[in-house]
């Protein structure tokens, strides 16, 4: 409460949020694009977020298209996420 | 193997009743249920002596009653029931409220294992109303236990059960869902150990190693889907170029204001994005009142005079009602049609707008999701303005950008997301950011007050009121459930109508309501008919009441700072001196 009724900038209350409540509360319920996680908590987690992009960037770079084999996995991963409400 | 589509309502222990409780929860699946975490952990597995206790700390020991419950009765509805215990190192108070039934449940010479919070009191070690049980039994203490985020109705036991048994079904069955290449490179927890280990860890560690394969897999994916989806509009790079004739400047010259540095910074990047032949995909943040709108109207502007066609598409019907009206103003005499396309109009204004729409008669196209609708054809869309993305989402950004051919898209949102973390979940887009407000706007006050302040709050509204004003006031969504959050609007809008504000017009606004009802509310309050107008979030989404210019905001403490950032934007957003204030119902530390 602190912070909001002494700062006006969008930003340092939004990092300060995220901070205090975690993603999951960051952008209130029911209205944002952001996915909903189930376990994980993007300022908790932020550093492996960081190297799954790497990791994902690698295949992807790899196999644009998630054709091969090994990656059949990954390709019903990312199929599974348009097909639900996709809100990423 | 276990089908992980199954009804949770077959599930042993659930039925029809509890059903309906994790289906609120968004259970309704094994599959859900399964994949429902607990939202944090008590290790009740390390007993400690009585005289290693620590003040503030959750514990479990092992100990021995000594004589029997001492019940003092403090008056008509509190009884504590009081229950000395020793163990080699000491003793320690037990205490219960209002337990009558414990009375003779503990029996002497038998060992217990009891688990709570610690209060050291006088040197003396306490425990409230602790679990307990015996100590040759094992089922609600002695081993890392599982709480789950949880509605009312709902014990933590019976859910804890009902995922016992659901893990039970699926036992060792479920499919791996990552290659096996990437859980051996990473060292990561197959899929199955990982759901049981997160639900009911053995040890911290295991805790540790389940929950980073299941982050790992959950962010992993998100990635993945980003990533395939930015390929997606890469494969098709050939977009618009906008014509270097069609300059920005020449409605900026005719506005009547002047535009922020910010926004005109902004403007050069989007500016040089469209005349680019790679296709835009920016994201415009900027607080509310920082002049997005006007950022999109230039944008539009600029597309017409090219050539070609804009939507902008925004989360509600009041607002895109309002960006036409801003529209139509600021372009008046700049020969561009816009129109409005929103669900509520009638079928006759429709069908004409679709059909002026498909053979270029209409410029600009402002509308809800409606806009979306497979009938809704250009005749050649340049530019995508998607307003308040949050609303909207990727799937949606697609859906309309497929109605051209690569046309340039601009990504509107008010939530501003701290710019490492944009970039990540933002990966396919690039960034613009608004971050200075005009100079005509006045700081928000903003006073957090505790409901003991509620009359003077109540007093300055009134004030307010008759010089002319008008007030927003804001209640908190209990929950993902419309009908509790219109009980609570209502509740404090019958306390207003009738007793507080009865000298002023009350009126009241939730997300029960249809949408024609909501938009006649919000354009009564617009044109002043209302003073009090006490809401759910609904109004979250900007709206341009310029004469209100105090918004209450009920329990705020409920709300993300972020929210009440975006909320608080709502009022004011002309010259009027802005008062806002919180109501602190319940003590509340953390911020």
């Amino acid at each position: 409460m602190k912070v909001i009724s002494q700062t006006n900038d969008g930003f340092i209350i939004s990092e300060k949020d995220l901070e205090l409540r975690g993603t999951g509360e960051f952008f209130g319920t029911k209205q944002h694009g952001i996915p909903e996680f189930k376990i994980a908590n993007l300022f908790e987690d932020v550093s492996m977020l960081k190297q799954v992009q790497g990791i994902a960037l690698e295949i992807i770079d790899k196999d644009p298209l998630l054709e091969n084999k090994e990656n059949i996995l990954l390709r019903k991963l990312v199929d599974d996420k348009f097909k639900n409400r996709i809100e990423i | 193997m276990a089908d992980l589509e199954k009804n949770i309502q077959y599930i042993k222990g659930v039925g029809p009743n509890r059903a309906t409780l994790l289906n609120k929860l968004g259970i309704f699946s094994l599959k859900d249920l399964i994949t429902y975490f607990p939202r944090e952990y008590e290790d009740r597995g390390n007993a400690k002596k009585i005289a290693e206790l620590v003040d503030g700390e959750e514990s479990l020991i092992y100990a021995y009653p000594v004589g029997r419950i001492n019940e003092v009765r403090i008056r008509k509805n509190l009884m504590i029931s009081k229950l000395i215990v020793r163990d080699e190192t000491g003793s320690m108070l037990v205490t219960w409220y209002n337990q009558s039934y414990l009375k003779n449940i503990f029996k002497p010479n038998v060992e217990y294992k009891f688990y709570g919070k610690i209060s050291r009191k006088y040197g003396r070690p306490e425990m409230n109303s602790p679990v307990y049980e015996e100590k040759s039994l094992n089922k609600n203490t002695g081993k890392i236990i599982p709480i789950y985020p949880l509605t009312y109705n709902l014990s933590q036991n019976v859910i804890r059960k009902i995922i016992e048994t659901g893990l039970e079904e699926v036992k060792n069955s479920l499919e791996e869902t990552l290659p096996e290449y990437i859980l051996k490179k990473y060292n990561l927890y197959d899929y199955n150990t990982a759901i049981h280990q997160i639900h009911f860890p053995e040890s911290f560690e295991k805790f540790k190693l389940a929950r980073n394969r299941l982050v790992f897999e959950e962010l992993f994916s998100m990635q993945l889907a980003l990533l395939s989806l930015k390929n997606r509009y890469e494969i098709k790079k050939q977009g618009i170029e906008f014509s270097k004739d069609a300059k920005m400047s020449e409605i900026i010259d005719k506005l009547p204001f002047k535009l922020t540095k910010a926004q005109l910074k902004v403007l050069e990047e989007i500016d040089k994005d469209m005349e680019n032949s790679k296709p835009m995909n920016r994201l415009l943040q900027g607080d509310v009142g920082s002049g997005k709108t006007v950022v999109a109207l230039i944008s539009a502007y600029k597309a017409v005079k090219s050539g070609y066609q804009a939507v902008i598409m925004a989360p509600t019907a009041i607002l895109a009602t309002q960006h036409l009206e801003s529209f139509n103003e600021l372009l008046s005499d700049c020969n561009i049609k816009c129109e409005l396309l929103i669900s509520g109009i009638s079928k006759k204004k429709k069908d004409d707008i679709l059909k002026r729409l498909e053979n270029g008669e209409i410029d600009i196209l402002i509308g809800t999701h409606a806009v979306l609708e497979e009938n809704v054809k250009f005749k050649n869309l340049g530019l995508v303005v998607t307003d308040e993305q949050h609303r909207f989402g990727v799937r949606q950004r697609s859906l309309i950008v497929e109605k051209g051919i690569n046309p340039d898209v601009l990504v509107m949102t008010a939530t501003p997301i701290p710019r490492t973390l944009a970039l990540i979940l933002y990966g396919d887009l690039d960034i613009s950011i608004i971050d200075e407000l005009p100079p005509n706007r006045k700081k928000i006050e903003t006073y957090a007050v505790t409901k003991s302040m509620e009359e003077r709050v109540n007093n300055f509204i009134a004030k307010n009121i008759e010089e002319g004003r008008q007030c927003y006031i804001v209640c908190p969504l209990v929950e993902e459930n419309e009908e509790i959050n219109a009980k609570s609007v209502m509740e404090i809008y019958e306390n207003y109508k009738n007793k507080v504000f009865k000298q002023f017009r009350v009126e009241y606004l939730h997300g029960k309501m249809r949408p024609k009802e909501k938009d006649e509310i919000m354009d009564r309050f617009k044109n002043g008919d209302i003073d009090i107008l006490v809401s759910t979030t609904v109004i979250e989404v900007g709206v341009n009441v310029p004469n209100s210019n105090i918004m209450v905001i009920q329990n705020a403490e409920r709300f993300g700072l972020a929210q009440l950032h975006q909320l608080r934007g709502r009022v004011g957003r002309r010259r009027i001196s802005i008062l806002l204030h919180f109501k602190i119902s319940r003590k509340f530390s953390n911020y």
